[in-house]
């Protein structure tokens, strides 16, 4: 039976309300923000784009590393994401549910316990660094570990899987056993089937496996503090430090504004590209 | 062992045990009562605490004004707010002045604060502890904590930004911030991510100008290209905090850094000792301010004269590890704080040694950089 528009609209009310109130409201008003300016330390309402010519002058060069980096730990991240919970949902049989337990249980491990964690395995006197110079591969330890953008990757890769491996996890989920079996019988190799018959059916759950990755880390400022050493400033960085230090929110919210639209734009085009890519043929 | 009370679940109802019997009635009536005695404690708790006075502080910081047991003498509820930096204060009492009454303002924007009227003066008489400040102190703040002659904050630590390093691995001395540049420590050094401590140390050693807070752009564009050229070829890292450069020592990733003499407990093992090059040493003080529209100004002052008390400052100085500004409180003090801290020549260690800044320019003059760009300039260096 056909809902009435009444109930549909009452029903969908709670969460417009969430989402205007805590998402669109919120940043509404940043955007506003960002055409404004600050004059010793005095908010100046006004329209002036100036903050986005610095955005794209000044702060280029870590908006375009900020992106590389990203897309590089999106990119792995998902990858990874994907073939663990292919692995759970088709090759571990009554395994699955507890690979997949266990990738919810790191999640307790909490952000900073993961970064300190690999702090102290990729440190000068880490356990990496201890175990090589232990088996005498190495006679001093690998300075290169530690405080460059690879540990931020290495470190964020770890943090995200999880928040990656549950929305792919959850569209093999829909994919049933005996497509599989029928395109198997149909003398369809392993490969084929992935390509045909998985992805386009898992898309949604790669391209949101993507995005909270690529968002997350995109966004991220301690990480590369605390792991990324002197040359690893993110854009995240440059946000803090003109919204805390010179408390200029103008600038910071049309830092903040770019980073959201170059996430969409990526987010669009590997919608797009997916999309292409896997139609059906 | 001690059996449990909940009945067995059976293939039919569940019976609990109960322990009285619960009716409708009953139930309206306990949640009734319930919610009368809850009225009844609240009253009772703000009737106990009369006076609540908010605070927006470093974190630690509040330990200075709540040392003894002042607060329960005095029924008063302290609600504190941690800045992440000195800044906010600033944006705070523009914005909601009503919801600060003390706060620990950055020393050199305190002229500034005044001037905008974002804090109201101090009436020294209400604060008897002032008068046992060390001389030295009280001259040194006398500039940034004063505007038109009449006192904002009132100091009660202080601190300085010396060249520490391992004194178990450096053992020649350490006379010059160039020093932390010699070939053995490439890739075994770190500065914070402090703008203002590092162009204060770093502007004076590249461009030897006294005053770096006041560098003209020349010379702020020189201290850049010093600090990039350090940054890629010579540091480690750039530590996210002065605890953090702690932790770099114990885990034995820096022999030296640009740090502050706090820092060396949180070493651990590794004996961190510090000098304070020739060039000269940025110090900052600390002071409490109370806020221009502050809710109940005695109570304030009666929070600030116990911060500056020797209960107060012992109890500020030991948990922070930060030195004292009272003399009265020297003889209290660990052997730790004492031999970390010069309290016996502190007249000629404040004139000699240390360096008291002044504020930067907020609006261009036409020579010098302004606080944005410095700021600029501080994001050149991050991102190069």
């Amino acid at each position: 039976m056909p809902q009435r528009p009444f109930v549909l609209v009452l029903f969908a009310l709670p969460a417009t309300l969430i989402f205007l109130l805590f998402f669109v409201g919120p940043f509404a008003y940043f955007a506003v923000m960002s055409f404004w300016s600050v004059s010793a330390y005095r908010l100046t309402p006004g329209f002036d784009l100036e903050n986005y010519i610095d955005v794209f002058t000044e702060y280029a060069y870590p908006l375009g590393f900020t992106f590389a980096i990203a897309l590089a730990i999106a990119t792995v991240t998902t990858t990874l994401a994907f073939a663990f919970a292919y692995l759970a949902r088709f090759r571990a049989g009554r395994w699955g549910p507890i690979l997949l337990f266990v990738t919810l249980i790191t999640m307790f491990g909490g952000y900073l316990v993961k970064i300190y964690a690999w702090r102290t395995i990729l440190g000068s006197t880490g356990i990496l660094n201890a175990g090589l110079l232990g088996l005498g591969l190495i006679d001093e330890p690998l300075p290169w570990l530690l405080y460059n953008p690879g540990a931020v990757v290495v470190t964020l890769v770890h943090f995200l899987l999880p928040f990656a491996v549950l929305p792919i996890y959850g569209s093999l989920r829909g994919i049933g056993d005996a497509q599989l079996a029928a395109a198997r019988d149909l003398g369809a190799g392993p490969s084929r089937s992935l390509v045909d018959i998985v992805l386009p059916q898992c898309e949604l759950g790669i391209v949101v496996a993507f995005m909270l990755t690529f968002f997350i880390a995109a966004g991220d400022y301690i990480t590369p503090r605390l792991v990324g050493g002197p040359s690893t400033a993110m854009i995240g960085n440059f946000v803090e430090s003109q919204f805390i230090t010179a408390l200029n929110a103008p600038q910071s919210s049309a830092l903040a504004v770019a980073i959201l639209a170059v996430c969409a734009g990526t987010i669009f085009v590997l919608r797009t590209g997916m999309r292409k890519a896997l139609a059906v043929r | 062992m001690k059996r449990s009370k909940i009945a067995k679940p059976t293939n039919g109802p569940v019976k609990v045990r109960s322990l009285a019997p619960m009716s409708r009635r009953h139930m309206l009536q306990g949640a009734g009562a319930a919610a009368l005695g809850a009225t009844t404690i609240g009253g009772i708790r703000r009737a106990q605490a009369a006076t609540n006075i908010k605070a927006m502080v470093w974190e630690g910081y509040d330990v200075f004004l709540e040392g003894g047991d002042y607060l329960a003498r005095n029924d008063i509820t302290l609600d504190k707010t941690y800045i992440g930096a000195a800044e906010e204060i600033i944006a705070k009492l523009r914005l909601a002045p009503r919801e600060v009454d003390v706060s620990s303002p950055y020393f050199i924007q305190v002229d500034f604060m005044a001037a905008e009227g974002l804090l109201m003066p101090l009436d020294l008489e209400k604060i008897p502890n002032f008068k046992n400040l060390f001389p030295a102190i009280v001259d040194a703040a006398r500039d940034n904590m004063t505007y038109e002659d009449q006192w904002y904050s009132a100091p009660f630590t202080w601190a300085s930004i010396p060249l520490m390093y391992n004194a178990d691995e450096v053992t020649d001395p350490m006379e010059s911030w160039m020093d932390m540049l010699r070939p053995e420590f490439k890739g075994k050094s770190a500065i914070p991510a402090d703008p203002t401590s590092v162009f204060a140390t770093w502007g004076r050693v590249v461009t030897g100008n006294q005053s770096p807070n006041r560098m003209t752009l020349a010379e702020l564009d020189e201290t850049v290209k010093f600090l990039i050229e350090m940054k890629k070829n010579h540091l480690r890292t750039i530590a996210a905090s002065y605890g953090e450069l702690g932790d770099l020592f114990a885990r034995k990733e820096i022999l030296v850094c640009e740090g502050a003499e706090w820092v060396a407990p949180l070493a651990g093992d590794v004996p961190v000792k510090w000098s304070y090059p020739k060039e000269g040493t940025m110090t900052y003080i600390e002071g409490f301010s109370m806020s221009a529209e502050a809710s109940d100004p005695d109570a304030v002052y009666g929070l600030i004269n116990n911060a500056l008390s020797v209960e107060g400052q012992i109890a500020g100085a030991e948990y922070n590890g930060l030195p004292i500004t009272n003399a009265d409180a020297l003889p209290m003090l660990s052997d730790f704080n004492r031999a970390t801290y010069p309290y016996d020549n502190i007249e000629s260690f404040f004139t000699t040694n240390l360096r008291i800044e002044q504020m930067y320019l907020l609006e261009e003059d036409g020579t010098n950089a302004t606080w944005d760009d410095y700021i600029k300039a501080w994001e050149t260096v991050m991102a190069a």
